[in-house]
């Protein structure tokens, strides 16, 4: 048992802590803080900038291979790299889906043509990407896909409606899981292009939250036309093309993520400690067991980390999601209960505060990327092995 | 990074593993009516078991905490019934205090049993209401709810002294003005006793300190035990999932059932988390390691009783018989959550001890 950092990942982690120190302490110091879930459309055209300087510095992309222009840097490094970002207060990332989701995708199963063509925009930033998986019918059922794209005039045609699509309006393409063989079924007949936004065929709504806000997009493509050569894998292979995206992602973001409910729980407990309700013993048992729940959250995605890197399969690691999720509802809850009346009060423009906004989106958590529900089907009969459930 | 342990650790865990299993091949649990503890503690003692934390001077293996953990981890999944804990893992980590080794030297050998008598009244370990005190090298007062106490041969005792101040005092069971009242016990497996103390002579091991380490030890390896009780009523219950049939098929393709178990593995991979973390500082000396130890507690005991109960819940009617051995993980788990400090204690120790207001981003 060895719970230490190794030199060389404290000298990548206290380069990381300075470069971002001193970029957001200069000029960059307008964008601390912004942007993220629930403030999603903060400052777009700057945070693009921001992830452009990102990429010239080679902060983008670490874990891609060096020839498709990443650093290939190990696990742990990334880690670091997240936790240091959300610490300093990074802006809000926009160019997450294309480098985590996207970027190993191609990596792993495109052309070299579409390699060359889409990685490096994505490094430098200039590309940004959103996923056009879900669709009124396809939720949690996602093999219910009934977007269809067929070939006319040497060009994919796509008609059809995504949506819960995660900033579609800043982005430039949407890799898009749609049907592309006449009356096919289920998984069969799949394929997923690479579709460009700017079109007069798609046409992108936002969809007022809870919050007020627009976080998501609903996507309709009407006549949307992409090249034929952007199609990943053989057309009629999307499903395993789609799969496979989803389980690029390594777990690395999964501890930034965690500095910011740490951010939030410590507002919470300060509220509590202003507000006076800290003396109440139950509110204190709750931000207890909140804080433990939080820690011990930290040391299952290090003892995730471990196993990804030694090529262990990890049980710790299919509860995560769920574990979290829940986590945050609950804290979003707690949070409501400390302030009490004044938990109802809006800020004075009317626009809702930091925390209510949390406790509002984090309904959200426990349904979007796997329900907990799905999520606990596939910890059943993935990590325990038990008999497939009827679906 | 390397949460995992080492070969020496692994190596162990196969060997107490193999040892616990052979005691009773016919049943999948230890069961007290059926196990003969005697011949257990001396198989225990010729394996080498028994100076797991001792000095190499004396025969031991001077393994740290986290050694200790992980074994403990392996007989609580087993299920074993013996005072090992307060044996071997505490008392001679206590005992490392006293200028006489004899006392070691009789618990690596298999001659010596230990115990922790610890609580009062009605058995709070916060010990703000602990009334036992020493004078002149005796001691006076009652302990309550002390394990395996009718078979011990020495008690470790926490009392005041001059000033009030805790100390941690060594009493031979053979010592005159001592009184040992056996109880029966809900699990089967740990008797209780009360015990007066009327004038008995003690040792002195140490003072506050003393009594704070070897508590937040015991409650760490009382952890360690939670985490592998867990474990087994989780396996317990995936297994009968897969084999038990309704309605035509294996109920663990139902959903309701297949999402307890889910629920249970995310409770046990996160004490696992939890246990092996605190072991580690506690191995270390780190810092926050009392911390990390309230946490771990919490959160194995916790766990430890959700997947005790919902093990029977998903079991069914068989889980309510005597036959059926998930009954005494069940009483163990309860035991295990009351004696060491239930989660709500754990909860206001993890404020006392500065739960809230520490950062995040350290290594773990």
């Amino acid at each position: 048992m060895d719970l230490s950092l190794q030199t060389e990942d404290r000298t990548f982690q206290d380069e990381v802590r300075e470069w971002l120190e001193e970029q957001l302490a200069g000029d960059w110091q307008h964008l601390r803080g912004r942007g993220g879930p629930s403030d999603e459309d903060a400052l777009i055209e700057e945070r693009k900038l921001w992830e452009q300087h990102l990429g010239a510095n080679r902060w983008t992309c670490l874990s891609w291979p060096q020839l498709a222009g990443g650093r290939a840097l190990s696990l742990v490094q990334e880690v670091l790299f997240h936790e240091a970002y959300a610490a300093a207060q990074g802006p809000g990332r926009l160019g997450h889906i294309g480098e985590t989701l996207l970027g190993p995708t191609l990596i792993h199963h495109g052309s070299d043509e579409q390699k060359g063509r889409f990685l490096p925009a994505i490094q430098q930033g200039t590309d940004y990407w959103c996923q056009g998986y879900s669709e009124p019918n396809a939720g949690s059922d996602l093999a219910g896909v009934q977007t269809r794209a067929e070939v006319r005039d040497g060009q994919w045609v796509l008609t059809g409606q995504k949506t819960w699509t995660s900033l579609a309006h800043v982005a430039d393409w949407c890799f898009v899981l749609c049907r592309t063989e006449l009356g096919s079924q289920r998984h069969q007949g799949l394929s997923y292009l690479l579709v460009p936004m700017d079109q007069p065929g798609v046409t992108i709504r936002p969809i007022k939250q809870i919050t007020g806000t627009s976080e998501f997009n609903e996507v309709f493509f009407d006549g949307a036309v992409t090249e034929l050569g952007h199609c990943v894998g053989a057309p009629g292979d999307g499903w395993a093309v789609a799969m496979a995206t989803l389980g690029f992602e390594r777990g690395a973001s999964t501890f930034g993520q965690q500095l910011n409910f740490f951010n939030e729980l410590q507002d919470i407990t300060n509220a509590a400690k202003q507000n006076g309700c800290f003396d109440d013993p139950l509110i204190q048992d709750r931000l207890a067991q909140s804080w433990m729940e939080l820690r011990v959250m930290r040391l299952n995605a290090w003892r995730m980390i471990h196993h990804l890197q030694t090529d262990q399969p990890s049980a710790v690691g299919a509860i995560n999601k769920l574990y979290w999720a829940r986590w945050h509802r609950k804290m979003g809850e707690l949070a409501m209960d400390v302030l009490g009346p004044a938990s109802q009060r809006a800020q004075t423009d009317g626009e809702l505060t930091r925390l209510q906004r949390v406790f509002l989106f984090s309904r959200a958590d426990t349904i979007y990327a796997g329900s907990n529900e799905i999520q606990k089907t596939l910890i059943a009969e993935r990590a325990l092995g038990l008999p497939r459930s009827a679906r | 990074m390397r949460f995992e342990f080492n070969e020496l650790q692994l190596e162990l865990r196969q060997v107490v593993g193999a040892f616990l299993d052979g005691l009773n091949p016919t049943h999948t649990l230890l069961s007290p009516e059926k196990t003969d503890e005697t011949k257990a503690w001396a198989q225990a003692a010729e394996l080498g078991l028994l100076g797991l934390n001792a000095p190499e001077a004396v025969g031991g293996l001077a393994g740290g905490p986290v050694t200790v953990a992980a074994l403990l981890e392996v007989m609580g999944n087993r299920h074993w019934s013996s005072p090992y804990l307060s044996t071997v893992a505490i008392g001679l980590d206590a005992l490392s205090f006293s200028p006489d080794q004899r006392w070691v030297e009789a618990i690596v050998k298999g001659d010596l049993q230990v115990t922790l008598a610890v609580l009062e009244g009605r058995g709070s370990l916060a010990l703000t209401d602990l009334e036992s005190t020493v004078r002149g090298g005796q001691i006076f007062g009652r302990k309550n709810f002390v394990l395996h106490g009718g078979a011990a041969d020495l008690f470790l005792v926490v009392a005041r002294e001059a000033g009030g101040h805790l100390g941690l005092f060594a009493v031979e069971a053979s010592a005159v003005g001592l009184t040992v009242c056996g109880e029966a016990a809900m699990d089967p497996g740990r008797p209780l006793a009360t015990i007066t103390f009327e004038g008995t002579p003690c040792q002195r091991l140490g003072g506050g300190d003393a009594v704070e380490r070897i508590l937040n030890r015991a409650q760490l390896y009382s952890a360690a035990e939670s985490l592998g009780g867990a474990q087994a009523c989780l396996d317990l219950a995936v297994s009968y999932a897969k084999d038990r049939h309704q309605f035509g098929r294996p109920i663990g393709s139902f959903q309701a059932i297949q999402h307890h178990c889910a629920e249970m593995l995310l409770q046990v991979e996160s004490a696992r988390s939890a246990v092996y973390a605190a072991a580690h500082a506690a191995e270390h000396e780190r810092e926050e390691t009392a911390m990390q130890i309230a946490m771990a507690q919490a959160t194995a005991s916790e766990a430890f009783f959700f997947c005790a109960g919902t093990c029977i819940q998903v079991l069914g009617g068989i889980a309510i018989t005597w036959e059926h051995p998930v009954h005494l993980f069940f009483k163990r788990a309860q035991g295990s959550r009351t004696l060491w400090g239930d989660p709500s204690f754990q909860r206001r120790r993890f404020i006392a001890l500065g739960g809230l207001d520490r950062p995040l981003a350290e290594a773990p």
